[in-house]
């Protein structure tokens, strides 16, 4: 998250080195990109939606004006690679955050940690009285008779 | 613990999950410039 607000933050300095009209149209939309995660996305994402899956994607507008840009001078040819450099830090850290919303920790891990809850609790209640109703199903096995 | 465990299993779901407090820090910078 913070990866991505700075690789934002660079790109948005990198961009300031661009000729008009460039310069203004790009700044423009990668504050509207900023704005729309803050007010929109998040919320989205909060409740486990891709974003980007429900409505248009501002990232690839960004990245077609940049592609319409020819530099002019070998300046603006090294502005524009590093800003190209950034907007795929940019990206990169963009994309880990989508799948950390959509992605979790496999279900067998969870099926392990809720089985390891249940031994521990059998073993707890086990411990903390021979008189309480869960305590030791394992005597219980014991004092059943057997066929 | 459980409890635990799924809250930092997906840290951008729910209400305290993780803020955009640090893209707001970079608007805020933007919208001064």
């Amino acid at each position: 998250m913070v990866a991505e607000a700075a690789a934002l933050a660079a790109l948005y300095r990198d961009i300031s080195g661009y000729p008009e009209p460039y310069r203004a149209n790009l700044k423009a939309l990668v504050r509207e990109y900023v704005r729309w995660t803050i007010e929109e996305a998040w919320a989205k994402q909060r409740q486990g939606i891709m974003p980007e899956l429900d409505g248009p994607n501002p990232v690839a507008g960004i990245y077609g004006r940049m592609a319409q840009f020819e530099p002019g001078t070998p300046g603006q040819g090294a502005i524009h690679q590093t800003a190209l450099k950034q907007f795929d830090s940019f990206i990169e850290t963009r994309r880990t955050r989508l799948y950390r919303v959509s992605s979790g920790m496999p279900h067998v891990m969870w099926y392990t940690v809720a089985l390891g809850a249940l031994i521990n609790m059998i073993f707890f209640g086990c411990s903390i009285s021979e008189s309480a109703p869960i305590s030791c199903w394992a005597d219980s096995f014991r004092s059943s008779p057997r066929p | 613990m459980i409890y635990v465990i799924a809250i930092f299993d997906t840290p951008f779901r729910g209400e305290i999950g993780v803020s955009p407090e640090a893209l707001q820090m970079v608007y805020r910078q933007m919208q001064q410039d």
